[in-house]
């Protein structure tokens, strides 16, 4: 089965030692020496930006990056946010906060836990009234992502961006699993919907096996991220040579995404 | 966009534990709020699924029983034969998965988390992050109570609008060609977190909502799930015309205050499936109850329908309680059963109206035919929908 198609206009990247996409096209496998580092994200006014968590500030970072990179409009362009465990930081102190009887609840951490966060500030920071989205498939939620941006691509909601962020899992919640934090943000529009230069895409299902394009492995303070495969697709899309690319690598045989000239 | 029918639905909330249950209060005006299950130990109202909820089976791989994979298996109970039939009609591959959820397995991780505060870091033995907290577990449930469920499947989350706009996903994935039937709705269980983060708000009730009445004052908290099979072609009570979504650009928990983002959802719901304010005699309003949202979403109505016969308005908070991300879900099940049954469920509470909010709230059951209805739902974060339903074609 194959989707509708769509174009990848603009990419943005932020992770900890890179702070956008040429930065992690330069070096992507050195370990960045200050894993706590956090994004500008200039996007979002300073009075709003103090009150974000990581997760939050990744996003905005990486959507106006590809906004702009895109040339698209921030108040028309439809958002679809990714993350399998959402604000989990913000969640994990209400979690605390929670063990001690009768005390109140802050209200801005707790609506700062939403699965919807960074798409409320970004919004509010653009003033964009489009809809919004936020989606969760644990390890498919990039290929769902994907999906659910090429329907509104479809249906002719105009310019998409996709924003795929994870923050790391904190314990005791992670009962061992770490990973770095990353986010990446693909600018999708109709094929050939503008004379900007833009690399055609169309997601179809397929066997995981030896016919893919090999992707680089990705450095093993990422490689657990839950979101890794957006890291491959970042690759591939930012070479811009035509390829497949495995979005559910965790599975034998699921989407794919074809880029260029076989897409 | 193409309406599509719905062939098949089932629920659970604080007015039963089966369909038949929670439909039958409804039609009675039978409101499920009552005091909070003793194990919580929160001394508020709520809409709590009557107990005791079934355990889940032991030997799903990837799905650990929770409050919330409860819940929905209860539901899921229920829609089994449909599914199937789905499946053998459409294929598996074809029928997709598209569930809201605003908190998912977040009662499991309130209990490991204080376990391991107490147990030096330890979580429980039955506890896992990716099997009981994530967003996706319930996902993995659905399809294996689906019968192998294995089109696309993902959670929407955006609070208290995570299942209202699944149906604009599934609307769009039917029309890309991407599915033939979808799976859709959502769950959500009681939990201590956003019982206490709204009082935090201070927008909680400490006696039943009263959405639209001049002595509301605030929320009470519900659980429960909403399930409705959408598919491409099929005979069904209602079918689903278009789906509005917009951001008020405005807070992130105060509603614009003159409803622009609601008014902008509900003329996009219109715009996308050609029709016109006059041809709709039905609102289900958001109507949570507290001041705000019940002034702005009036004006809204009043907005979208000025030059137009003045809907009925139908508010059901005051039966289920708030029930966050499985809210718009369950509201929309009501749609479908009004346009069914050709009445108007009372809105319980909402009498004596707030005679200054102008929108005709339903207080006592009509007789009443509904040709076409929409159902608001908005949330945190200023993210809204209304989903448009309309009787069969």
């Amino acid at each position: 089965m194959s989707a509708p198609g769509f174009s990848v206009r603009g990419l943005g990247f932020w992770a900890p030692g890179y702070p956008d996409l040429a930065a992690w096209q330069a070096r992507p496998d050195a370990c960045p020496e200050d894993q706590s580092a956090t994004p500008k994200a200039e996007l979002l006014p300073p009075m709003m930006r103090r009150r974000t968590s990581l997760l939050t500030r990744m996003a905005a970072e990486v959507a106006a990056q590809a906004l702009r990179a895109g040339g698209l409009d921030p108040t028309g362009a439809t958002l679809v946010y990714g993350s399998v465990y959402g604000e989990i930081r913000t969640t994990l102190d209400l979690l605390a906060a929670l063990l001690v009887a009768g005390e109140p609840l802050s209200p801005t951490k707790f609506h700062n836990s939403v699965h919807n966060t960074a798409a409320g500030y970004v919004s509010i920071a653009t003033g964009s009234r489009a809809g919004n989205a936020a989606l969760s498939a644990g390890r498919s939620t990039l290929a769902m992502g994907l999906l659910e941006c090429a329907a509104l691509v479809a249906a002719g909601e105009g310019d998409v961006v996709l924003v795929i962020a994870e923050e790391p899992l904190p314990e005791p919640l992670a009962a061992g699993r770490r990973w770095g934090p990353f986010a990446a943000a693909f600018a999708l529009a109709a094929p050939a919907s503008s004379d900007m230069p833009a690399t055609t895409c169309r997601l179809e299902q397929g066997p995981n096996d030896k016919s893919l394009a090999p992707a680089r492995p990705a450095p093993a303070w990422l490689a657990d991220n839950p979101c890794a495969a957006a890291l491959a697709l970042v690759d591939a899309l930012a070479a811009g040579a035509p390829a497949r690319v495995a979005l559910e690598p965790h599975l034998a045989a699921g989407w794919h995404c074809g880029l260029g000239a076989g897409a | 966009m193409q309406p599509y029918p719905i062939t098949a639905m089932a629920l659970c909330n604080g007015m039963g534990d089966s369909t038949a249950a929670v439909l039958a209060a409804l039609r009675a005006g039978r409101s499920g709020l009552g005091p909070c299950p003793a194990e919580f130990e929160l001394d508020a109202v709520v809409g709590a699924v009557p107990g005791p909820l079934p355990p889940l089976p032991g030997s799903l791989e990837r799905v650990r029983d929770t409050r919330q994979t409860r819940i929905a298996a209860v539901a899921l109970a229920e829609l089994q034969a449909p599914l199937a039939r789905a499946c053998a009609r459409w294929g598996a591959d074809r029928v997709g998965v598209v569930l809201g959820t605003s908190t998912g397995g977040i009662e499991a991780s309130e209990g490991a988390y204080a376990h391991a505060h107490a147990h030096g870091g330890a979580l429980p033995s039955h506890y896992d992050v990716e099997r009981s907290h994530a967003l996706d577990a319930v996902l993995h449930l659905a399809r294996v109570f689906g019968g192998g469920l294995a089109g696309p499947a993902y959670v929407v989350s955006t609070a208290c609008s995570s299942s209202a706009k699944v149906f604009a996903s599934a609307q769009r994935l039917l029309a890309a060609g991407l599915c033939d039937a979808v799976l859709v709705g959502g769950v959500d269980s009681l939990c201590r977190l956003t019982v206490r983060g709204f009082a935090g708000l201070e927008v909680l009730s400490s006696a039943p909502c009263r959405p639209f009445s001049r002595e509301r004052a605030g929320i009470n908290i519900g659980e429960g799930a909403a399930l409705l099979l959408v598919e491409r072609t099929g005979e069904g009570p209602a079918r689903l015309l278009g789906v509005g979504e917009s951001s008020d650009a405005y807070h992130m928990t105060s509603p614009h205050p003159e409803g622009l983002g609601a008014r902008l959802a509900m003329e996009r719901a219109l715009q996308l499936a050609g029709l016109v304010a006059a041809d709709v005699d039905h609102v289900n309003a958001h109507g949570t109850g507290t001041r705000q949202n019940d002034s702005m979403e009036s004006q809204a109505i009043r907005a979208v329908f000025a030059g137009a016969p003045a809907p009925a308005v139908v508010a059901t908070k005051g039966y289920t309680g708030h029930m966050l991300g499985a809210a718009g879900a369950t509201e929309v099940a009501f749609v479908v059963d009004a346009i069914a049954g050709g009445y108007l469920p009372a809105s319980v509470g909402a009498d004596p109206l707030d005679e200054a909010l102008g929108v005709d709230v339903v207080t006592a059951r009509r007789e009443q035919r509904t040709r076409a209805a929409l159902s608001n739902s908005f949330a945190f974060g200023g993210s809204n929908c209304s989903v448009l339903v309309g009787g069969p074609a």
